[in-house]
């Protein structure tokens, strides 16, 4: 579990001095002349140099067998509770033949965080795979982190092309290693279509966790068929071709195991060919709905009726397809209040030639306001998959990160590798209201590109500031870490019984203003993320209210908190209990 | 490639001139779209060795033969080599700005907004009279959050109708200027825009959409739920290209070749798909798609026999092909319901359970070849034999049921289940699945009279009233649909409702 007690910050003026110092020194030498020209890069690369050596296998052979340009995932949780994000990255490896012969796949990978390295200043890793056993070599998509069984620890859900794995955290043993167990078979989870992004939600509101799981298209390799892209190359095939879209799955957790409630849920009235997921009340009305990003088919709004029953409200409220009626290939989805008024928006990643779209929620109804973002000349022009909005450079404006990566081959004027999917990241600095601007490199400090897929966000280093973790498509994975300076404060939600509960939002009301976080793990595009919530406060570290909003939309008042640091907000410990 | 390689060899052609952009690797593309691309290549060499001049007439030559050679990339989506290409042509032709425009379409296409704004700008001003520059200037500028641009384009793109003489006018017009005022929130403009767009197209998709949400907003819950159903799948489309028949001469390969006999099949020009695929067939080696498709003009064409010959051959091709055995069953089903195969009618539905079995085989991830496998049951239902037609019922119902959880999106399974579930007396699911052939078809006025049935067998009587009205409403006020909605409500009126 991640410690609100541990808190590896800084003041925020000293952050950082001793990691970079060698760097500041080399840096001052040669640049000094330009300083001005060249701004600070807000991200620092250092997966190998941290001993984060995850490389992704797409299996691809020639083929262009869809499932192979859409893996992997990654996720960020807190495995054995000593307070530090660990990564769990997850394969793709090589697809079954028609005949369901299956070569030898890499295993997924658990990379424990040992926190920060004396000698270089950095985060460092190690592969636990083995160790802690949760190395699945099914083709795998992605990641849901969720404590299923309430025994306060992360269990992890991985979603395969092919049966999904659920394994759960039996805790430290004897010699204080803390083990995973594949319980697949017992769980009532067993499913064998192609399922993407999950997330662990409480569907029914019986304030257990039940499992939502996205399939895509009822892959086989038989169904394949003969694509091209726009040079009239052989290439890989919108989901489309295959006519196959597939019906998500709702697990509710019973008293020991899931049953599978899809069909008495109502997800059986509406599906597409799913990628992403993000749960959240949306209607404040106690009960957490699901949006499923789908590729290329209208995505699905599931607004929860209670009990665990669904109806798709995704076209009638206006976020099933953008302004202009159109289906758009939903990649990456997540949740968040753009505009700072309280309420949740949604914006999603999708392919070139579409926008990232921005549906603002306007008294529970959604209106594409995509244009209005200033993104539209960047996005249009990549592939985006995962995604994440968060305050990175903690200046209490929210800016998006997001990862790209072509699906097709595509000859642009700017070549970016040899990799001809291969295409450059985007960070994107909020400016106020809703409009944002693109800075340079993706806040890197150098160009780079890669088939980027899914993404992880969250605090690696407990220093303050949100970390990037991302998978590219047979390239090796990274882990951006993020080098601002400045004030901030976040929070680990907890519900009364001191489980981890996901999907409560937060207010932090300081400079006479109120902005409004959702803690939950589920956003982004094959990915779980840190659950906490994290807040910039620009200028002022003064922290005037917080307030909570539960799952159960009980509202909640506590005490203003110091800020640079982590705390702990449980459900009915606060000022005033309503 | 004769040109491709000539083009590589400075000794014959004036080293002064531009050189044509080419692709560097043509070994993975369609040896159709290469020869296309050569022979406007082979025009640009042409014209860089007979017109190597400054002269007005030498300049104007080479330019026409570069923006043919930016057409070639343009019409086979290769528009990053499109782009040099009508850079040249507007160097060589500044008097023809409709080579702007097509560097701006091509620099929006290739996801370049910035650029291609550039363009529209300047090239609005000097075509202020054809509607689909004003039009796309407008909506670049949209997307660019530039509203006021937009704004200003749209109305000139209206206005310029005003100069094609006549009484044309382009709903695609109406859609951009709507778009422009829900922008600014002026929602009751935006919805006579798009009413008037739907009086000149009613069947405009993106229409439909956006007065459902401008009907959200005006508060017409139930005429906003009517409009976005009936408007999902749009996609925003302009006023005609003038260059529209120059890009389909340019345009090659065997996909997109296909892709345009499709739409001839689809648009009813079944003689027209046969020549074309007679072309194609002789061209190419054996091919399955080419195969199945003649086998469906055929079918169009009421020749069963000589369908279901085409497709034996196409399996004997690729006998993997599961869409190969679905085509077969649905022509034996045709077949077995001709009068003239009265006698061999179960034999030839025989036929088609055994290939629909064969489907299910080769693909049984795939919805539709269960949809295909519950059809031939249910057309196959003896009336005579009651125990032999309970059975077939329930066969069909589980292949249906099962092609539906396999998400098939075939437009009539939701219609045949909701008629299986009705002949079962099972009135909820009938219902369930009449409300979901409207929200699969909104635009089929049938499927709201069936709704409308089921409605009344349930004794919903509001719900039956309405289902009618849309059916009228989205026939047209067809003279059958209304007779239906005229005798539902006398049938309702009678019964004290």
């Amino acid at each position: 579990m991640l410690s609100p007690s541990k808190n590896n910050s800084k003041p925020p003026s000293s952050r950082r001095d001793t990691r970079y110092v060698q760097l500041s020194i080399i840096l001052l030498t040669s640049i000094v002349a330009v300083q001005d020209q060249a701004p600070a890069p807000w991200f620092t690369e250092i997966g190998e140099a941290a001993g984060f050596s995850f490389s992704h296998v797409s299996g691809a052979r020639g083929e262009y067998w869809f499932p192979e340009i859409m893996g992997g995932g990654v996720g960020l949780l807190d495995y054995d509770g000593d307070g530090l994000l660990d990564i769990y990255c997850v394969q793709s490896g090589y697809l079954p033949n028609a005949e369901g012969d299956q070569p030898d796949s890499p295993p997924n990978q658990l990379f424990r965080n040992l926190g920060i390295d004396q000698e270089t200043g950095l985060p460092h890793f190690e592969d636990v795979t083995e160790l802690v056993g949760v190395g699945d070599t099914k083709y795998g998509m992605g990641i849901a982190c969720g404590d299923y069984d309430r025994d306060g620890d992360m269990d992890l859900f991985v979603t395969n092309v092919g049966v999904n794995v659920l394994y759960r955290n039996e805790g430290p043993d004897k010699q204080g290693i803390v083990r995973f167990k594949d319980i697949t078979k017992t769980s009532g989870t067993e499913d064998v279509r192609w399922a993407t992004s999950a997330a662990f939600l409480d569907a029914d509101g019986d304030r257990d966790l039940d499992l939502f799981v996205v399939n895509n298209l009822l892959w086989h390799a038989s169904t394949e068929t003969a694509c091209f892209n726009y040079f009239s190359e052989r290439d890989y095939c919108s989901p489309n071709n295959y006519n196959a879209a597939s019906p998500d799955a709702l697990f509710i957790m019973g008293r020991t195991r899931f049953q599978d409630r899809t069909a008495t849920s109502g997800l059986d009235a509406a599906f597409g060919n799913g990628l992403g997921v993000a749960p959240a009340d949306y209607n404040q009305d106690g009960k957490v709905d699901v949006y499923v990003a789908n590729d290329a088919t209208p995505n699905n709004l599931w607004h929860n009726k209670g009990r665990g029953k669904y109806i798709d409200k995704g076209l009638l409220l206006g976020c099933a397809v953008n302004g202009n009626g159109t289906p758009e290939a939903g990649m990456g989805v997540q949740w968040v209040d753009v505009d700072q008024d309280g309420d949740l928006d949604l914006f999603m990643t999708h392919l070139r030639r579409e926008t990232n779209t921005f549906y603002m929620n306007r008294r529970g109804r959604f209106t594409d306001k995509t244009n209005a973002t200033g993104m539209n000349a960047a996005s249009l022009k990549y592939t985006g998959f995962g995604m994440g909005f968060h305050d990175y450079d903690l200046d209490g404006q929210l800016d998006l990160y997001v990862v790209n990566g072509a699906v097709q081959a595509w000859r642009q004027e700017e070549v970016f590798a040899e990799d001809p999917y291969a295409e450059p990241n985007h960070l994107f600095r909020g400016m106020g209201s809703t409009r944002f601007e693109a800075i340079a490199n993706g806040g890197e400090a150098e160009h780079t590109a890669g088939t980027s897929r899914g993404a992880a966000f969250g605090d690696i280093d407990n220093d303050g500031d949100v970390d990037v973790v991302y998978v590219d498509r047979d390239g090796r994975a990274k882990l951006l870490l993020n080098n601002a300076t400045g004030h901030w404060i976040g929070f680990r939600m907890l519900d009364k019984r001191g489980d981890e509960v996901p999907g409560a939002m937060v207010g932090v009301t300081h400079g006479g203003k109120t902005t409004w976080r959702l803690a939950d793990p589920a956003y982004s595009y094959l990915a779980s993320n840190d659950p906490r919530a994290h807040f910039g406060l620009g200028s002022s570290d003064e922290i005037e209210g917080i307030s909570v909003r539960w799952p159960s939309s009980e509202i909640e008042e506590f005490a203003p908190l110091t800020s640079g640091a982590y705390h702990v907000l449980r459900e009915g410990r606060g000022l005033d209990h309503k | 490639m004769l040109a491709l390689a000539a083009h590589q060899d400075p000794g014959i052609r004036p080293p002064e001139l531009p050189t044509p952009p080419i692709i560097e690797d043509i070994s993975r593309m369609d040896p159709e779209v290469v020869a296309t691309i050569d022979r406007a290549l082979q025009d640009v060499i042409k014209a860089n060795l007979e017109h190597p001049e400054e002269s007005p007439v030498d300049r104007t030559a080479r330019g026409q033969a570069w923006s043919q050679m930016g057409l070639a990339y343009e019409a086979n989506t290769i528009w990053s080599l499109a782009l040099p290409c009508y850079k040249q042509a507007i160097e060589l032709l500044p008097q023809k700005p409709e080579w702007i425009y097509r560097l701006g379409v091509c620099q929006h296409a290739a996801g370049d907004l910035l650029k291609a704004l550039e363009s529209f700008r300047a090239v609005a001003p000097r075509l202020m009279n054809t509607a689909v520059v004003q039009a796309r200037l407008g909506e670049t500028a949209l997307i660019m959050g530039e509203t006021k641009e937009a704004e200003s384009a749209w109305r000139q793109a209206i206005a310029s109708e005003a100069k094609l003489g006549g009484d044309i006018r382009f709903p695609e017009n109406r859609v951009g200027l709507a778009q422009v005022m829900i922008e600014k929130e002026s929602w009751e403009e935006a919805a006579a825009l798009l009413r008037e767009a739907l009086t000149i197209n009613p069947a405009y998709t993106h229409a439909h959409y956006l007065l459902g949400l401008v009907l959200a907003e005006l508060g017409d819950e139930e005429g906003s739920s009517f409009e976005l159903k009936r408007g999902l799948n749009a996609f925003p489309v302009f006023p005609p290209d003038p260059h529209r028949p120059l890009l389909a001469k340019w345009t090659a390969g065997f996909g997109k070749r296909m892709g345009s006999i499709e739409n001839m099949l689809a648009s009813g020009d079944t003689n027209g798909a046969l020549a074309a695929l007679t072309v194609i067939r002789a061209e190419h080696e054996p091919s399955m798609q080419v195969l199945n498709m003649m086998s469906r003009a055929h079918q169009q064409l009421g020749d069963h026999e000589q369908a279901l010959k085409l497709l034996e051959e196409s399996a004997l091709i690729d006998p993997k092909a599961y869409t190969t055995q679905t085509d077969m069953a649905v022509v034996l089903l045709n077949m077995s319901s001709n009068p003239a195969n009265a006698a061999r009618r179960m034999e030839l539905i025989a036929r088609a359970r055994t290939t629909a079995d064969k489907a299910i085989q080769l693909a049984p991830h795939i919805g539709r070849t269960w949809y295909y496998r519950g059809l031939v049951e249910q057309v196959g239902i003896d009336p005579n034999d009651p125990e032999a037609a309970k059975q077939s019922g329930q066969i069909a119902l589980a292949n249906m049921q099962r092609a539906h959880m396999l998400g098939c999106t075939e437009p009539q399974l939701f219609e045949l289940l909701a008629q299986i579930y009705a002949n079962q007396g099972k009135h909820r699911e009938m219902e369930k699945f009449a409300l979901a052939h409207t929200a699969h078809s909104p635009e089929n006025p049938m499927a709201w009279v069936f709704l409308a049935r089921a409605r009344y067998t349930m004794s919903n009587w509001d719900g039956a009233r309405q289902a009618a009205k849309h059916a009228s409403a989205v026939s047209g006020n067809a003279p059958n649909v209304v007779a239906f909605q005229e005798q539902l409500e006398a049938a309702l009126k009678q019964a004290g409702h």
